[in-house]
């Protein structure tokens, strides 16, 4: 199975009127600093089966070509760029991005809290910053907005065609295999004794949704000390 | 004022870059020709590379500055705009020198970016790096659902799971209960086999672990031996079941 991926770049505008007024960019600097956002606490994306990749940047001055005569473009407006690799067509990424309702308890990030995900509460926490964002939370209006402000991709490239959770499910395979080869002797009669535990740690995977798969990568594989085989299959 | 690229760090393999430029005055009318072009043919040379997970190259129109919110001022620029974004495994130098040195990829990005302000071309490669800093801007955030694979683990991983299932697939067609599974053959040869593939599909060619290596070859070794029918005795025959030339993997 391959999949056909879609490029997204949406950059909008950040909804400070003045120049020296600072106070959208200020919180949107906040939201997305480093600190507040890696995978492990700004679970929310690990909830979207589409996208495999994702970047927010602001976007606060352009540059004229390196030592050219002109001056560069100045800007009235900071922008907000969002860049998402994902699979399959952005309408329904957007729609994703709208509707999840990440299942996580505390994440520590600036402005969660439980009753806000979902239907549109996470974006809004993210584009409300932007200029024109639409006062009411609906999906075909967040979608339309995205498209407002659409980059459209000339020249795409993916270094594969897979999918996000056949790529997922492959590397928790490959790992599962490396950790059984790693700990079976030469003996086969050990090694089929691996491998029935193998065959059904397989099956176990096959049957995982990508927030389960994404969790189980981190749980397992993302440690100083990895786990053995026997401790992988368990977890399984 | 965004923050300074080089005091941001993400964590994983894999690391974003972007870069806007503007592009020139009259050359901005053939840099869609020149995307189009390239986008309705295969690129190979990149492919090999094979250290790119996703890239794109796209116009940011003057139109699109315009068109802000009715509470905000519009902007107005001279020029369109060129959006590169790339998210790339291993060192930022090395990635733009393969830009740089491998003729029919430095041909093309002297095509694409020959349409950018001022552009010195992608060799020498001190220039094109120095017009690359300067254009790139910081990333505030990041997210990639598999940190920890690059995109050679990610096609090998895919390899050897096509393997796995192919595994999977011959020992449902033997009927094997799992809770009675024994040394028989119709198990022990599928299971050599996909050992024999483990060793290309395993690893990642950049890093290099001698106890598992040793450890992998000695198994495909064994298996090689065991195919051959040199270390047949090791393998008990039950009456009924296939040798290894019935299968087929």
């Amino acid at each position: 199975m391959s999949c056909k991926h879609s490029h997204v770049a949406v950059m909008a505008p950040i909804a400070d009127l003045e120049p020296e007024d600072h106070a959208h960019f200020d919180s949107l600097h906040e939201l997305l600093s480093p600190g507040s956002w890696t995978r492990i606490e700004f679970a929310y994306l690990n909830y979207l089966p589409m996208l495999h990749m994702a970047r927010f940047q602001i976007i606060d001055h352009l540059y004229p070509g390196m030592g050219a005569d002109l001056p560069a473009d100045r800007l009235n407006n900071k922008y907000l760029l969002f860049i998402a690799e994902i699979d399959g067509h952005m309408d329904d990424f957007f729609d994703q991005l709208f509707y999840q309702r990440p299942d996580v308890q505390s994440p520590s990030w600036p402005g969660w809290r439980p009753d806000n995900a979902g239907n549109g509460l996470v974006v809004r926490e993210i584009w409300q910053h932007c200029g024109g964002y639409p006062i009411d939370d609906a999906a075909y209006l967040f979608r339309r907005y995205m498209h407002r402000y659409l980059v459209p991709t000339g020249l795409p490239y993916a270094g594969t065609d897979a999918c996000l959770d056949e790529i997922l499910r492959a590397l928790l395979i490959k790992e599962l295999t490396g950790a059984w080869i790693a700990t079976e002797t030469l003996d086969a009669g050990a090694m089929l004794a691996g491998l029935d535990a193998y065959i059904i740690a397989v099956r176990s995977i096959g049957q995982l949704n990508v927030p389960q798969l994404i969790q189980v990568n981190d749980l397992l594989f993302n440690q100083d000390i990895p786990f053995d085989f026997g401790q992988i299959v368990d977890k399984l | 004022m965004a923050l300074n690229p080089e005091h941001i760090r993400f964590e994983g393999k894999s690391a974003p870059m972007t870069v806007i430029t503007p592009l020139t005055r009259w050359k901005r009318f053939l840099v869609r020709p020149v995307l189009c072009w390239f986008s309705r043919r295969k690129l190979p040379e990149v492919d090999r590379l094979k250290f790119i997970h996703f890239a794109r190259w796209a116009v940011i129109d003057r139109e699109h500055f315009t068109r802000s919110a009715p509470e905000l001022r519009p902007d107005y620029v001279r020029r369109p705009y060129f959006l590169f974004s790339t998210n790339f495994n291993g060192p930022w130098d090395q990635y733009i020198d393969s830009f740089s040195l491998v003729a029919v990829i430095r041909t093309g990005i002297d095509a694409i970016w020959g349409t950018s302000s001022k552009f010195p071309k992608a060799f020498p490669i001190r220039r094109f790096k120095r017009y690359i800093r300067y254009h790139q801007y910081p990333v505030d955030a990041y997210y990639n659902a598999y940190p920890d694979a690059s995109i050679r683990d990610v096609i090998s991983a895919l390899k050897l799971e096509q393997n796995v299932a192919m595994l999977l697939r011959d020992i449902a067609a033997a009927n094997l209960d799992l809770d009675e599974i024994d040394l028989s053959p119709d198990v022990f040869w599928p299971l050599m086999a996909i050992i024999e593939h483990v060793p290309a599909g395993l690893f990642d060619p950049n890093v290099f672990d001698p106890v598992l290596e040793k450890t992998v070859r000695e198994f495909a070794n064994a298996s090689a031996e065991l195919m051959a029918g040199t270390r047949r005795d090791r393998v008990p025959t039950l009456k009924g079941t296939q040798g290894p030339e019935g299968l087929q993997l």
